[in-house]
């Protein structure tokens, strides 16, 4: 178990699997809670979202560790829980009056300058802070905020966007990112144990990434809870898990003709699991190996 | 590695929504050390939350000591904006043998 499911996981059940992780209403339970959150929603995207390609923040250990503690978090995720995620946060926006929604990877706006339409968020915060275009209060019904240049933006992004989004068109997306070779990961934007978006990025421009391996801030990336292990007898050398790690993790051996994996290396996306046309890679749990089983 | 990246705001004149916006600099750099964002207004009596322009975008080098110096962006802006200078460490890294 990592550390946010000893915080807000339950014995069964991972923090990103616990259907109360999902509820606004749930999380912050009273009204000025909720006031609160949303100021602070609206002063933290105008102060540091839209300028973390700033050199003050990004580059700042103390600044990026003090935000991750107070819940800046992702963990890297397979497709499979990335289903049933969805299928959880679907249920969630039932259960409270949300929505689910297909936005823009905010990473390559910065970094490559696109809008590459990747990641989806659901339940009202993330639909106000992702810059859809709108979020929606419960009870409230559209809430907008800033002046006319964000309104014109606002349309501007709200172009590609699929709002809202029904979960088979959800799940038919993700099924093309995990072709496209990205991995996944879900994530909490400050508001721990609130879960808010799930994003399917490449390591270049994941900001996440580079808070990790750059800045040197572990916990904005965690490993995933599973692990990925070659079965040498099974395994073909073909190739086709080859291009699909981005963690550096695969390896070939000359000598045995096979693939290996760096278990220490390995942050368990799955994405070589499904490309294997074999079954030569399984996908094993991370607390069943006693080596890697405290590595996050 | 020590190299300083300078960008000439005024020949660069980056803008998102401006259809000669280039961004091919963004593009060509691997290690992704250029960025942009939106920039914020020079007026200072307007609150600091609201100061943020997303018209106005501005290009910025926040991982410029992960450059590897290839020079491929100065090849690459075609206002010849970038200009790129080794630190002294490496150009006065004296070899012994």
């Amino acid at each position: 178990m990592c550390h946010w499911c000893n915080q807000h996981g339950d014995r069964d059940h991972k923090w990103y699997e616990r259907v109360e992780n999902y509820l606004f209403n749930r999380v912050f339970p009273t009204p000025e809670d909720q006031e609160r959150v949303k100021q602070e929603m609206v002063k933290t995207f105008a102060d540091t979202e839209w300028r973390y390609s700033d050199a003050e923040f990004i580059r700042n250990h103390d600044f990026l560790q003090a935000r991750a503690s107070k819940g800046f978090s992702s963990q890297i995720v397979t497709k499979e829980e990335m289903l049933r995620i969805l299928k959880i946060a679907e249920e969630a926006t039932k259960r409270e009056d949300s929505i689910l929604v297909a936005g823009h990877c905010p990473c390559r706006l910065v970094y490559e300058g696109t809008r590459d339409y990747v990641c989806i968020g659901f339940g009202m915060p993330v639909a106000m802070s992702m810059e859809i275009g709108y979020g929606r209060l419960p009870g409230e019904g559209l809430t907008e905020y800033g002046g006319a240049e964000w309104k014109n933006l606002r349309k501007e992004l709200r172009k590609g966007a699929k709002v809202p989004l029904k979960l088979e068109e959800a799940e038919e997306l993700i099924d093309e990112w995990e072709k496209r070779g990205l991995w996944h990961i879900v994530m909490s934007r400050g508001r721990l144990p609130l879960i808010e978006a799930i994003c399917n990025c490449e390591r270049r421009y994941c900001t996440y990434w580079m808070n990790r391996f750059r800045s040197g801030v572990k916990e904005y990336v965690l490993k995933g809870h599973y692990i990925a292990r070659v079965n040498p007898l099974k395994c073909t050398s073909c190739g086709h898990c080859f291009d699909r790690c981005q963690f550096g993790a695969l390896h070939y051996s000359k000598t045995s003709d096979n693939v290996d994996i760096d278990m220490y290396m390995c942050f368990g996306c799955g994405l070589c699991y499904s490309a294997c046309p074999n079954q030569a890679i399984e996908l094993t749990p991370r607390a069943k190996i006693p080596a890697i089983k405290n590595l996050w | 590695m020590e190299v300083k990246i300078d960008i000439d705001r005024e020949k660069c004149n980056y803008s998102m929504y401006d259809p000669r916006g280039c961004k091919k600099c963004l593009q060509i750099c691997t290690p992704k050390v250029f960025a942009t964002r939106p920039n914020q207004k020079r007026d200072f009596s307007i609150p600091k939350e609201k100061r943020i322009d997303p018209t106005i975008w501005i290009l910025l080098t926040p991982w410029a000591d992960y450059c590897n110096g290839c020079g491929a962006c100065v090849e690459a802006c075609p206002k010849g904006a970038i200009t790129i200078q080794f630190g002294e460490k490496l150009m006065a890294a004296p070899r012994s043998s």
